[in-house]
Parts: C-alpha cells; sequence; structure tokens
C-alpha cells in the first residue's frame, strides 16, 4: 500500500476519475435495472401477450394481436423510460460499484469523504482513483436470468403464432368486409339524401324526407351489423310506402293536370300566374260579375274539370261538379262556396301527392342505396353462385296479369269560341310480369321467360277538330291515341327443356291512327317524361336537360 | 499516562500488526482468527475475553502477545479468594530514608499495559467488578485518590466454560466492556501436529518484541483516524440492532431465542474493531467485509439468549450468523447492481 505522510491535508477535493466512471457506471446501472426488471416481468408480460395471440385465435375480435404486441411493446418502453428516469444518486452509483468491483467501499467512502480532510482522506481519495480506471461494465455486470430466456421463449411462441396464420382471418375479413358495406350503405343512402335534397325542384316534403334519410344513414353509420342495418332500411322503406296511395299517379295526373289546364286557360278572372286553387278562389269571388253566357261557359267548364278530376281527386271533382251544377242552376252562391271547396280539395290533394311523391323519393332513394352498396358487395365477393336454385324451370308463365291501368284525363276546353274542343285521351298502361322464371335446362343453357304487355283504354271523348297539316292547330300523330288494345299472347322462350316459358300480356296490338293536337300530346309526354325522370338510373344531370327540353317545347 | 504519539503512516501500521501476528504465530500454532481478534483488540485499545477450554493456548497467547510487543504486563490468576486489592493495589505501611513511616501505594499487577486476567470468571463478584471498573474507567481509586491507568490499557481476560462449579459467571453489563470476545476452537489435526513438534522437541526460535509503546499508542491513534461511510455506519447500526428481538429487522432466530439485544457499546465495538482491521487489511477505509467480519466477536457476548436457545442448542453464534443473513451488505438498492 502506497504511504501518504500523515497530516498532508488534501488542498483540492478532486476526483476525476472516480467521477468520470461513477457517471458511466450510472448509464450502466440504469441499464441493468432495465435487463432485470425485464428478467422480473417478461414472463408475465410475455405470457400476457402470448394468451392475447391465442384468444385471438378462438375469437374473431381484430385488435388481439395488436393488443397483444402493444402489451409487449408498451410494456418495454415503459420500462425504459423508468430505466432513464429513475433517480440514482452518485453514492448509490459508487456502493454499487463497490460491490462489482469488489473495491472495499472505496469509492463510495472517497466520494463521501471527497471535500473532507484528515490524515487518510489522501488515502482513500488515491485508492479510489487507482480503483476507478474500471470499465463501467465490470462495475455492473449484466447477467442473463432465467426470466429473461422464459420471456424470450413465449415472445418467440407469440411472433410463430401470429406468423403462422389465423384462422379467425377469414372472420375478421368477413366483419370488415359487412362493416365496409354498412359504411358503404350508409355513405350511398347519405349522397342520395343530399341529392334528394340539393336537387333544386326538390319540395318541401322531399327536403324533409332528405333530412330524415341522412338521419337514418347517421343511424346506420353506428352500426356494424349489415343485417341489422338492412332491417332499418327495409322498416324505413316500408314506412315510406305505408305513406304513399295505390292511385298516384291518377292523383298526380289530376292535380298536375288541373294545374296545367287552368295555367294554360286560366279561368276568368285569373292569371296563368296563379295556382288552380287561387283561380278556384278567384272565380268564386268573382262569380257576380259574370254575365250568363260566362257563366254558362264557366258551369261546361267546371263540368269537363270534374270530369277530368273524378279518376284521380274525387273531392276535387265532386267539388267541381258540384260548382257547375249550382253555377247552371244560377245558385251563385252555392257555387262559390262549392268553388272554394274544390280550390281545399285540390290544395289537399296536391299536398297528398307532393307527400307521396316525397316518400316515394325516399323510398326510391333507400332502393338506390341499397342497390348500390349491394353492388359494391357483390364486386367483393366475386363470381358468386351461378348455379342458382336449380329448380327454375324456366317456367315464365307471363299471363300478364294486365295491371292495367287506365288513365283517362280529359279535357275540354272552351276556347270563348263557342266551339267544344275536346281531346280524347286514352292511356294505357300495362304490366305483365310472367315470372322471371330461371334455371338451368340442359347443361348451361339459360332460358328466361317474361312477358309484358299492358292494356290500355282510352275512352276519350269529344271530338277533335284538328287535322293534320292545319298550320294553325298543330297536331301530331299519337300510336296510342283512340285505340282499343287487344289481347296479345308473348311466348316466352323455348329452350328445348321440359318446361317452355310462355308470356302472355294485353297490350295494344294495334292503333288507329289518329292525329292529337300537339299541345296534348307534349303534355302527355312531359307527365311520362317526368315519371320517368323519378328513376334513380337516370343522371340528375340528365333529368335537368329532359325538363328543360319539355319546357322549350312547350314555350314554343 | 499518555504519551504524545508520533505519527505512523497506514504502511507502516499493516507492517507492524503483520510482525506482531508473526511472532505469535512463532507459539501459536494456527488459530489465525483468535491471534486476529486478540490484535485488533490491541490496535483498538479495546479489551477482549478469550473463551475456551483448558489447554487451548488462552495464556499462551496473551504470554506471547506480551512479548511481541515491549510493554508493561501484569497477569493475574483469578482465585475465588482474590481481592480487589490484589488487583488494583494497595497502601503499605514503609520506612523511608529517615526512618519515618509512612504510607505508600504499591501498585497491583492492573498498572500495566497489557493485564492477563486468566481465568476471570473464578474470582468473587466483588473482585470482578473492581477489575471491570479498572478496565471502564482506565484509572483505579484507592484511598479517596484516583491513578490512572498507564496508556495503552488493555486486559485480556480469558475464562473457562467447563467447571463451572465454584465460578461466577460474569454478569452481561461486565461482559459489555470487553470489545470482543473469541472463542477458542479446538486446533485441527495439522496443527496439533505442529503443535506436538514444536512442543516437545527444542525450543523454537525466540519472540521479540516487534513494537514498543509509542509505536503502540500511534498505531492506536491512527486506528481512530480511519474513515468510515455514513452507510457503513448505518450498516453497523442495523447489525446492531437486528440482535433486538423487538425490532423489525431481527430474524426470526433472535426473536425467538433472544431476550436481549446488544448494547450501543456493540456499534462502537463493531466500528472501532472494523477500522483496525481495515488497516490490518492495507486499506485506509473501512469496508462492509470489515464490518461484518468483527461482527460475531463484538456481539457473541452482548446477547443475552432465553433458555429456549439452552434448550434447542442454540449458541450466540448462531444468532450472529442469522442477523448476518438477515442484514444484507449495503448496496445501491438499485434492481440490478451487484450485491
Amino acid at each position: 500500500m502506497r504511504g501518504v505522510p500523515v497530516g498532508d491535508r488534501p488542498t483540492a477535493a478532486s476526483l476525476p476519475t472516480t467521477r468520470a466512471l461513477l457517471l458511466a457506471t450510472r448509464r450502466r446501472l440504469r441499464l441493468a435495472w432495465f435487463v432485470e426488471t425485464v428478467a422480473m416481468l417478461a414472463p408475465f408480460v410475455a405470457a400476457a401477450s402470448l394468451l392475447l395471440v391465442l384468444a385471438g385465435r378462438r375469437w374473431s375480435w381484430p385488435w388481439f394481436e395488436a393488443t397483444g404486441f402493444g402489451v409487449l411493446t408498451g410494456a418495454l418502453l415503459v420500462l425504459a423510460v423508468v430505466a432513464a428516469v429513475v433517480p440514482i444518486s452518485l453514492a448509490q452509483v459508487a456502493r454499487a460499484a463497490d460491490r462489482g468491483l469488489d473495491t472495499h467501499d472505496a469509492l463510495a467512502t472517497a466520494l463521501e469523504l471527497e471535500d473532507a480532510a484528515g490524515p487518510l482522506v489522501l488515502e482513500v481519495r488515491a485508492r479510489a482513483e487507482q480503483a476507478a480506471v474500471a470499465e463501467p461494465s465490470a462495475a455492473i455486470p449484466l447477467h442473463l436470468r432465467r426470466g429473461h430466456r422464459m420471456g424470450a421463449a413465449l415472445v418467440v411462441a407469440t411472433v410463430l403464432l401470429t406468423v403462422a396464420g389465423n384462422p379467425q382471418e377469414d372472420r375478421r375479413a368477413a366483419a370488415a368486409d359487412e362493416e365496409a358495406a354498412v359504411d358503404d350503405l350508409a355513405e350511398a343512402l347519405r349522397d342520395e339524401a343530399a341529392e334528394l335534397r340539393d336537387d333544386p325542384e326538390a319540395t318541401e316534403q322531399e327536403r324533409a324526407v332528405a333530412a330524415e334519410l341522412e338521419q337514418l344513414a347517421a343511424e346506420i353509420d353506428q352500426l356494424s351489423d349489415l343485417e341489422e342495418a338492412e332491417q332499418r332500411l327495409t322498416a324505413a322503406q316500408a314506412e315510406l310506402e305505408a305513406q304513399q296511395q295505390s292511385g298516384l299517379l291518377s292523383q298526380k295526373a289530376a292535380t298536375v293536370g288541373l294545374e296545367r289546364g287552368l295555367e294554360a286557360d286560366p279561368l276568368p278572372g285569373g292569371a296563368p300566374g296563379d295556382g288552380a286553387a287561387a283561380q278556384l278562389e278567384q272565380v268564386a269571388d268573382e262569380l257576380a260579375d259574370l254575365d250568363e253566357a260566362e257563366r254558362a261557359a264557366l258551369a261546361e267548364r267546371l263540368e269537363a274539370l270534374a270530369a277530368a278530376q273524378a279518376a284521380g281527386a274525387p273531392s276535387t271533382a265532386a267539388a267541381l261538379a258540384d260548382a257547375a251544377a249550382r253555377l247552371g242552376e244560377g245558385d251563385l252562391a252555392g257555387a262559390s262556396a262549392a268553388l272554394g271547396e274544390a280550390a281545399s280539395a285540390h290544395r289537399a290533394a296536391s299536398d297528398g301527392v307532393a307527400n307521396q311523391e316525397a316518400a316515394a323519393a325516399g323510398q326510391r332513394a333507400i332502393a338506390d342505396a341499397r342497390a348500390s352498396g349491394s353492388s359494391g358487395e357483390g364486386q367483393g365477393d366475386g363470381d358468386g353462385d351461378g348455379d342458382g336454385d336449380g329448380d327454375g324451370d324456366g317456367d315464365g308463365d307471363g299471363d300478364g296479369d294486365g295491371q292495367g291501368e287506365g288513365e283517362g284525363q280529359g279535357e275540354g276546353e272552351g276556347q270563348g269560341e263557342g266551339e267544344g274542343q275536346g281531346s280524347g285521351q286514352g292511356q294505357g298502361q300495362g304490366q305483365g310480369s310472367g315470372g322471371g322464371g330461371q334455371g338451368q335446362v340442359g347443361g348451361n343453357q339459360s332460358t328466361t321467360g317474361s312477358g309484358q304487355g299492358g292494356q290500355g283504354t282510352a275512352d276519350g271523348t269529344g271530338n277533335s277538330n284538328v287535322q293534320p297539316g292545319d298550320p294553325a292547330n298543330p297536331s301530331i300523330w299519337d300510336p296510342n291515341a283512340g285505340t282499343d288494345g287487344e289481347q296479345i299472347d308473348v311466348d316466352g322462350t323455348d329452350v328445348g327443356g321440359e318446361q317452355v316459358t310462355t308470356g302472355l300480356g294485353d297490350g295494344p296490338t294495334a292503333t288507329t291512327g289518329a292525329h292529337v293536337p300537339l299541345g296534348d300530346a307534349l303534355t302527355r309526354y312531359r307527365e311520362r317524361a317526368t315519371r320517368a325522370l323519378d328513376q334513380s338510373s337516370i343522371p340528375p344531370s340528365l333529368r335537368a336537360l329532359v325538363r328543360a327540353y319539355f319546357d322549350a317545347l312547350a314555350a314554343s | 499516562m499518555t504519551a504524545p504519539t508520533e505519527p505512523i503512516d497506514p504502511a507502516a501500521y499493516a507492517r507492524i500488526a503483520d510482525a506482531i501476528e508473526s511472532e505469535i504465530a512463532k507459539v501459536i500454532v494456527g488459530q489465525r482468527d483468535l491471534v486476529r481478534t486478540v490484535v485488533l483488540c490491541l490496535l483498538a485499545e479495546g479489551h477482549a475475553l478469550l473463551e475456551g477450554v483448558p489447554g487451548l493456548g488462552k495464556t499462551m497467547l496473551l504470554k506471547t502477545l506480551s512479548d511481541a510487543i515491549d510493554v508493561d504486563f501484569g497477569r493475574v490468576q483469578f482465585t475465588p479468594d482474590l481481592m480487589p486489592a490484589d488487583i488494583t493495589g494497595t497502601q503499605v505501611l514503609e520506612d523511608d530514608d529517615q526512618g519515618r513511616r509512612r504510607f505508600e501505594f504499591q501498585e497491583g499487577p492492573i498498572f500495566a499495559n497489557l493485564v492477563l486476567a486468566d481465568e476471570v470468571n473464578r474470582a468473587t463478584p466483588k473482585t470482578q467488578s473492581a477489575m471491570l471498573e479498572a478496565m471502564q474507567e482506565r484509572s483505579v481509586t484507592v484511598a479517596g485518590q484516583t491513578r490512572p491507568l498507564p496508556r495503552p490499557f488493555l486486559v485480556m481476560a480469558t475464562q473457562n466454560p467447563l467447571e463451572m462449579e465454584g465460578t461466577y459467571p460474569l454478569p452481561e453489563a461486565q461482559l459489555d466492556r470487553f470489545m470482543l470476545k473469541a472463542q477458542v476452537p479446538f486446533p485441527t489435526a495439522d496443527d496439533l501436529v505442529e503443535v506436538a513438534q514444536r512442543t516437545t522437541g527444542a525450543a523454537g526460535a525466540p519472540v521479540r518484541a516487534v513494537a514498543d509503546v509509542a509505536t503502540l499508542q500511534s498505531m492506536i491513534a491512527l486506528t481512530r483516524e480511519v474513515p468510515v461511510a455514513s452507510h457503513l455506519l448505518r450498516h453497523a447500526v442495523d447489525l446492531v440492532l437486528a440482535t433486538h428481538p423487538d425490532q423489525p429487522t431481527a430474524p426470526d432466530a433472535v426473536r425467538r431465542y433472544v431476550r436481549f439485544g446488544s448494547s450501543p457499546r456493540g456499534v462502537q465495538a463493531i466500528v472501532l474493531a472494523a477500522k483496525a482491521q481495515a488497516l490490518l487489511e492495507g486499506r485506509p477505509n473501512v469496508s462492509a467485509e470489515d464490518l461484518r467480519w468483527v461482527a460475531t466477536s463484538a456481539l457473541r457476548h452482548r446477547m443475552v439468549l432465553g433458555y429456549e436457545a439452552t434448550a434447542d442448542g442454540v449458541t450466540a453464534e448462531d444468532l450472529v450468523a442469522a442477523v448476518l443473513d438477515a442484514v444484507p451488505v449495503p448496496s445501491a438498492e438499485i434492481r440490478g447492481a451487484p450485491r
């Protein structure tokens, strides 16, 4: 042992080598703390991670594996952070280094005596400085513990199980697809609702329905079960369907026809810009101002209007007929009251039609959204089941149930010429659906039998003095006008199988060439086009184009 | 009398202490821990109690120690009829040169630097008390006059655990005055062969004195200068506290077999002896190993054992070992740190 003269007092407290070693050893000690803590916790954390991964092979919740690895990495991160910040004093480091280097507490004693004086202090410092040339790794050795080995084995097992593939993946994919389908459905419904809401010609009722659809889309967005979403949509569709009546088309034809008829030929005192109800109320107030001839003409006009409203708006028709009758009887007050009732009835009918149309629009929007969602799903499903149910016998028994709906719209107008002008207009619309049987016959052959036909019967009344080629009253040949429909049979396709597909339908197979006024034809075609526009398959931009086309024709 | 001491450096300290041990080894075969314990008491100026059956060389050890250091040596053979004055000294009537008669104090054997109290448990309690009072006070009061004992002053006592009849076991309070208590073990076979060779042949090399009083004083002074880190002092305290059955750190064996734990003198003994041990090992500072090495000698006679210990054959050494197991070496108290 190197001797130090007793009484030689230190002049400066300095342990540069010792302090450098202790600072490095402190970092090493943090690492040792981390390693030892990992050894202690690794089996438990890794076991928990492994259990989560195993649970992921038993149940289809998609976050098992991620949670397992999250637990693992999270625990390591937390331990690393704690190791980095755990308070470790130099005195503790010195004690640890003394144990590790077997320096018999020289470092800790020297550190404590750094500023002290005494006969042996310099000896202690010198001894500490000599010992401090060691490496921190020698002071704090790291050991591989059993916990490390167990944890590593469990982690390896966890990784292998994860890499090995999981039988739950198919279920998870299906669940993800289902969730995506629900999202698509909600998104499609939201788009349809937005389209309905943003349509410049949308009615107030349609906007209200659009808002309900958006609410429904938000509710569906919260779902993850496609079946439940479909049920919600089905329920909504049913609810909207319940708001519609079977005679919507005739009701609409009646109310719109009245509006347009009075728009084209206003009642006395009315203006083209006024609505039908307003004109009725207006004329009701001004009955006293009319002379006999005007009242007679008005009565005749009201009778014609009543006849036109009979099918679609019976209340309006009854009120108009009552007004015509009372007017004919000279009961001006009664006629006025009846006209008022007619106006009210017309408003109610118009509102009813608007509500039903809004409901129909909403229903269509839901149907379109479902179609959009299902098409997306179909793309995901791939080739599907091509063989069908197999029992489709191709029996397209299209007997054409003759859902013919005759719409007669007769309009008699007095043009002040004392000349009756009537246009007989028959519109036959029939649709027979001959069971779209589809089956495999003789291998890959498939046949579809369908019958579609219609029966239209128009009972147009009135004399048409419109002749072809009259430049003052342009006319157009209408193949459907004034014809009697005939029974038709539409054969299905026989594909050589045992079953024969036969479609039967009723439809106009012969027409008498009838020239009708161009204005009437335009009105009718416009009506049809308007109905056609309600189909969602027509893009909104084209709807506007079609409307603009007919507007231009009407203006010309 | 305390003479001014000349400073001594640790290297010389270790060298001289090693020479003392070597000189003793000329006579005493083996028994290295026993010799070390006695030397520690010498360098820490603490009293030692050696316990062992007759014939193991207790007296020979202390006699050899007195030969190895050039100090005044006194020996007292304790017997039941030994009176306190036989130890401390007494006033005797003497004639001076002028023929006048007067009382002169005649110092007893305790007035020596190194006193061998052989079979101390054979004296009566009264005599034991006189001896032990002198050990504690390092002074003697006779006829109203207090007389300091020479420094260094060390009492090396022996006692025989056998032949208890007619003996007066030292009470706990008096045992506490001894810094260390050493058990003299029976020699190993090899040591016995060596003993036989040495004692039955020609006389061996004589023991020579390698230190005088001044040197011994310097060494004792340096022993007290050895620094002890605070966590090591705390460790010594923890060891002592663990001997108390009512302390939470006490091991189960202590709770079961110990009635009273060590007194605070136990801490002092541990620290002081550990300082000497550190210097003897060539280190300028105390280490935990030093503290634990001396703990058995410092604590074994300071614990009062219950009858359960006697019934179960549990010794004080067993209990100190349990304490050492229960109180680990002070470390960084950080997971991953070496222990």
